[in-house]
């Protein structure tokens, strides 16, 4: 079956039975673009929503989280996680909150793939070196996070085909750009940058989101951003976490090692950085 | 040599660049000015595809058919568009300019590709350990050098380990525990992803199908830890093996010397000048009486002298003239 591109496109913009995605970003975001952040409110911003405020506390009591004593107020766990983290928990639990029963055929590795490829964002760029900013350490967590959430809207838009296009994926061992363009007109790279651009996410998150299988496309103000979330997507699957019932055998472009300064001699350390990230993950996914 | 085509990609690449377009957007805008669309699908002209057949064919020793311009187009096409490049004449003057050898290292990367399997072809492997282990467990008997094995084309690593696999089983099965730290097994390849697996040991399920065949199938599970959606490979024969970057391209001296060069499957892509080059490193590589095993449609003959074809068992090995 062949489907117009422009009008997939249209439709993914105008699409409103998906969840809205948590205005907690945004809202963390502006608070702390100000001078002096006050930490009252952005515990308010959790606070605000109760079911978000339920799995943030279980998940920063945690055994991945927790220290010491028990946190029983919202205030307590910034105080303990610091706002960076705070806000990267924050948007995590509303998200996987929000969408736990949405990511294609197998939610649950959906969202730990997902999760584990965001933390091992920061994982590589610890490991090796790079010149990103502040700011773009935390956008690319936040298109770890994204980065194949077009899944979700090709399952959602097309589900009796994307069924199949996952089966044949799973036959052939591997996914294929291809095949998704083939059956729905786009890839999922792209569904998701349409989703996001209808959820109106910063632009900046886009190009990682639509490139992330083949960052050399990207604009090149952004390509840093996208070959960092296409390591840490292959990386991720190496281990096996990866979003389908198998591990996903791919490759990643060479560039990508070189970009961050990173060796093949630290392949060990990379692996079992990348493990923990991926039990973070799947800890954070399987509370609640 | 570079083994890994990165599938998914060139897959992708490959419809794109089967697209059509329309007749007078070929030349005229910029990779930068184009649609995203556009710069994924940049044709070679006629003009542009000799000029660059030549440069692969002398860099990289590639003979490419007047036929394969598809094959620059989809294997190039995402070097094209990281360097900015409208066309492929623009690209090859780039090239040229630059005269990099990164960049060269990255076109055969590309245009390279293979397969990889457990103890591919099965019968060299089975006399391998048949024949060469015990032939080399009597010469280390009087002797103090290591024997030293290099998988020159290792890609994702699977040639490398069915070797330590083998070496491991001979050792254990023998109670020979001071041969296996006789034998050192180095793997090389250009592809950084490559080796990222090789040297990761993990592997899925659709790359553990292919090869564990009789009388392989034991390894499987004996050689390694299945954990979840990942067959990690034993540490025992993890340890076995060491493996670096290397481009074939290069010279060999510091590799030191080997008793086996495997090379296997690979200088199918390579021009005659590069593959008689290639031999006389791999001969000057070897210690005397060294063993190359090649593809099995492969021969040094037509390239070098230095060589004899020997059977072990039923498999042509290559054995070093003294």
């Amino acid at each position: 079956m062949t489907r117009d591109k422009a009008d997939i496109l249209a439709a993914i913009e105008k699409i409103d039975s998906l969840p809205a995605f948590p205005d907690v970003m945004m809202r963390f975001q502006n608070e702390m673009a100000s001078e002096h952040p006050d930490v009252q409110k952005l515990a308010t911003i959790i606070e605000d929503d109760p079911s978000l405020t339920a799995r943030f506390l279980k998940t920063v009591n945690s055994a991945f989280y927790a220290r010491g004593q028990t946190v029983t107020s919202i205030s307590q766990a910034i105080a303990r996680l610091g706002l960076a983290e705070t806000r990267r928990l924050a948007i995590t639990t509303a998200l996987v909150d929000r969408y736990r029963s949405l990511g294609g055929l197998m939610p649950q590795n959906f969202w730990t793939h997902s999760i584990a490829v965001a933390l091992t964002t920061r994982a590589i760029l610890k490991l090796g070196a790079h010149s990103f900013s502040t700011e773009e350490i935390e956008l690319a967590y936040i298109a770890g996070l994204l980065h194949d959430i077009g899944i979700i809207v090709l399952f959602h838009l097309f589900e009796n085909d994307y069924r199949q296009t996952h089966q044949n994926q799973l036959s052939t061992g591997g996914i294929s750009l291809e095949s998704e363009e083939a059956q729905f007109g786009i890839h999922h790279g792209e569904a998701g940058a349409a989703l996001i651009k209808s959820w109106k996410l910063p632009q900046l998150l886009y190009e990682p989101v639509r490139h992330h299988h083949h960052p050399w496309l990207a604009a090149k103000d952004q390509r840093a951003i996208c070959y960092l979330i296409h390591l840490s997507d292959f990386v991720c699957n190496n281990i096996g976490a990866s979003r389908m019932e198998t591990r996903i055998e791919t490759n990643f472009d060479d560039t990508a090692f070189e970009m961050f300064g990173l060796t093949l001699e630290q392949v060990p350390d990379i692996v079992e950085n990348v493990k923990e990230q991926a039990a973070a993950a799947e800890s954070l996914v399987k509370l609640g | 040599m570079n083994i890994v085509t990165n599938d998914l990609c060139v897959r992708w690449l490959i419809r794109l660049v089967k697209k059509k377009r329309s007749p007078d957007d070929t030349h005229t805008a910029s990779a930068k000015a184009r649609t995203d669309d556009e710069r994924m699908t940049i044709k070679i002209t006629d003009q542009d595809f000799p000029p660059l057949q030549e440069y692969i064919q002398q860099q990289c020793g590639i003979v490419l058919r007047d036929t394969q311009q598809y094959l620059l187009e989809s294997r190039l096409q995402h070097l094209l568009s990281m360097h900015q490049c409208g066309t492929f004449g623009e690209f090859l003057r780039l090239v040229k300019e630059k005269n990099s050898p990164v960049l060269r290292e990255k076109i055969v990367n590309a245009m390279t590709t293979n397969e990889t399997f457990w103890f591919r072809d099965s019968h060299p492997w089975q006399n391998f350990a048949a024949h060469l282990l015990p032939q080399w467990e009597k010469e280390l008997q009087n002797s103090l050098h290591k024997k030293r094995i290099w998988s020159a084309a290792a890609s994702m690593g699977h040639e490398a380990y069915s070797m330590a696999m083998l070496i491991d089983d001979f050792c254990g099965s023998r109670h020979k525990c001071a041969m296996k730290n006789s034998v050192e097994i180095l793997g090389t390849d250009i592809s950084t992803s490559a080796l990222y697996v090789a040297i990761s040991g993990n592997y899925d399920e659709m790359a553990m199908s292919r090869g564990f065949t009789p009388p392989f199938d034991g390894y499987r599970r004996t050689c390694f830890k299945q954990t979840g959606k990942v067959w990690e490979i034993s540490s025992h024969i993890k340890k076995m093996v060491v493996f670096k970057q290397f481009n074939l391209q290069n010279s060999f001296i510091t590799l030191d010397k080997f008793d086996l060069i495997c090379l296997r499957n690979v200088i199918i892509y390579f021009s005659d000048e590069f593959k008689r080059a290639l031999f006389k490193k791999i001969a000057q590589t070897l210690n005397p009486g060294g063993y190359l095993l090649l593809g099995a449609s492969e021969t040094p003959i037509r390239y070098t002298r230095r060589f004899r074809s020997v059977k072990l068992g039923d498999s042509v090995y290559y054995q070093l003239k003294e």
